[in-house]
């Protein structure tokens, strides 16, 4: 059994090297459960800006858009809310990074939605080379589609058939539902009324500003995943999101939130461009 | 809540609770967790690294699963081999995690290596990178944890056949230069 060496056998080595590590401090699961309830808050404040951007966009789409100069903030962001169920499809970008005792991670996801057809696309990272995905732990990238069934592909491995889909795609997938959770959260929300404008591009943009209550974002989890959701944690500091909509299409153009919990810290921005006719999803898999 | 179901077979077999106590804690069963923890952690960080291919994550998901074992120590029978339970709900995590989509898991925390350690790192996780996840958890499985094929299968979810087919891949393509 003395078979000649490879490269594979010294990759090997290399490999086993590089993971011999120390032991470190088993974490017992009290001190775990802060950081999962905050990427958890994480994952229903970006559901949270996506419902509320995608339906400021489809209201942009509107005939009266126009009126996007001047309508009260907290008229708008209701409106908003209660269109999603009209939306034909969004492409959207968002990006997530979490700092917590100094060490960074994130989330980066492209893709689309075509609400009217029942379908998602889309891709993530981790937002930076080989950095895993904060919202799910262990690869690095992956790819999911629901078009007519769920499909993901983890890395380079092949795209997998998941039975049953499931139910946080699906949330994305009912507009109604959405809209639902998400005009509740914007009448229990503290709207700037106050009528401004920034800087988006070569463009001036109006700018409105939401501030959700802790209860709120509770229920909006609770409406949104079931009842397995722990409450928002005691130190989490305000949410406060800024939408950039550009008043000549209203279309949004650049939205920012920055909210904490203790020491970490989470940035997330998300950019959505209306897609009508709704994209072309077809399933990975015949 | 998701049921992580201990394999079947001789390596593990929890005992049953004490039901009728208020606090069933049988007095080793802190210490031999321990013993556990130091013993198997290597063996399941590299698992866990060889279907996540990213050491961050592999450490989270170590965690995850010496915190599965902890909230059972109780009912465990110590006397048996722990390691193939271990890996199993390492595997569990490391792929369902993404493809079920299941809540997601807090920020990895990330430990230091030097530069040389990054290098090494680097260089050999490109070349993993070409492997799929099933390889090469196959290839740790057999060339660097030591189970043979028909060990490995269980904890890997392949049967003994794959599992020497994906040996075979994976050495193929670490051996090629691209």
């Amino acid at each position: 059994m003395n078979d000649p060496r490879t490269p594979a056998d010294d990759r090997l080595d290399t490999w086993a090297a590089a993971t011999d590590r120390p032991i470190p401090t088993f974490v017992a699961p009290s001190t775990r459960r802060r950081g999962r309830g905050v990427a958890i808050l994480a994952l229903t404040t970006v559901v949270v800006l996506a419902g509320v951007v995608v339906a400021v966009v489809i209201t942009g789409g509107s005939p009266q858009k126009s009126s996007f100069e001047t309508a009260p903030s907290a008229e708008l962001a209701l409106t908003a809310a209660q269109a999603i169920a009209m939306a034909p499809g969004v492409h959207y970008a968002l990006s997530l990074a979490v700092k917590e005792s100094g060490f960074d991670s994130g989330f980066r996801s492209t893709g689309d939605i075509d609400f009217g057809g029942h379908r998602f696309s889309g891709v993530a990272d981790g937002g930076a080379p080989g950095q895993s995905m904060l919202l799910f732990g262990g690869p690095s990238s992956g790819a999911v589609i629901d078009a007519g069934g769920l499909f993901v592909k983890t890395e380079n491995g092949p795209w997998v058939a998941v039975p049953g889909g499931d139910p946080q795609v699906d949330a994305f997938m009912q507009p109604a539902r959405l809209s639902n959770a998400l005009v509740a959260a914007v009448q229990s929300s503290a709207i700037d009324p106050e009528i401004r404008s920034a800087r988006c591009g070569t463009a001036t943009c109006r700018q409105v500003g939401i501030a959700l209550p802790k209860p709120a974002l509770f229920a909006l989890e609770t409406a949104l995943f079931g009842g397995a959701v722990s409450e928002p944690p005691p130190d989490l500091g305000p949410i406060v999101v800024q939408l950039l909509i550009d008043p000549s299409t209203g279309f949004l153009t650049g939205l920012e939130t920055q909210t904490t919990a203790g020491a970490t810290s989470i940035h997330i921005t998300l950019g959505l461009t209306r897609l009508d006719p709704a994209p072309s999803i077809a399933p990975p898999l015949p | 809540m998701t049921s992580i179901v201990p394999p079947t077979g001789r390596a593990f077999r929890p005992v049953r609770a004490c039901t009728h106590c208020m606090d069933h804690r049988r007095p080793d069963d802190d210490r031999r967790f321990d013993e556990a923890f130091r013993e198997s952690w290597p063996a399941v960080f590299r698992f866990a690294t060889a279907w996540t291919n990213d050491l961050p994550a592999a450490e989270d998901i170590a965690q995850e699963a010496f915190t599965r074992l902890w909230d059972r120590r109780t009912s465990v029978d110590w006397d048996r081999p722990i390691v193939p339970w271990l890996l199993v709900v390492t595997r569990r995590l490391a792929t369902d995690r993404f493809r079920r989509l299941k809540a997601p898991m807090g920020p990895a925390r990330i430990r230091d290596l030097n530069e040389d350690g990054v290098a090494s790192w680097l260089d050999v996780r490109a070349a993993f990178g070409r492997l799929s996840a099933k390889e090469r958890a196959a290839i740790v499985s057999v060339a660097i944890l030591g189970f043979s094929p028909d060990e490995a299968a269980e904890p890997l979810g392949m049967t003994p056949g794959a599992v020497r087919a994906a040996i075979s891949r994976a050495r193929d393509k670490l051996a090629s230069e691209r």
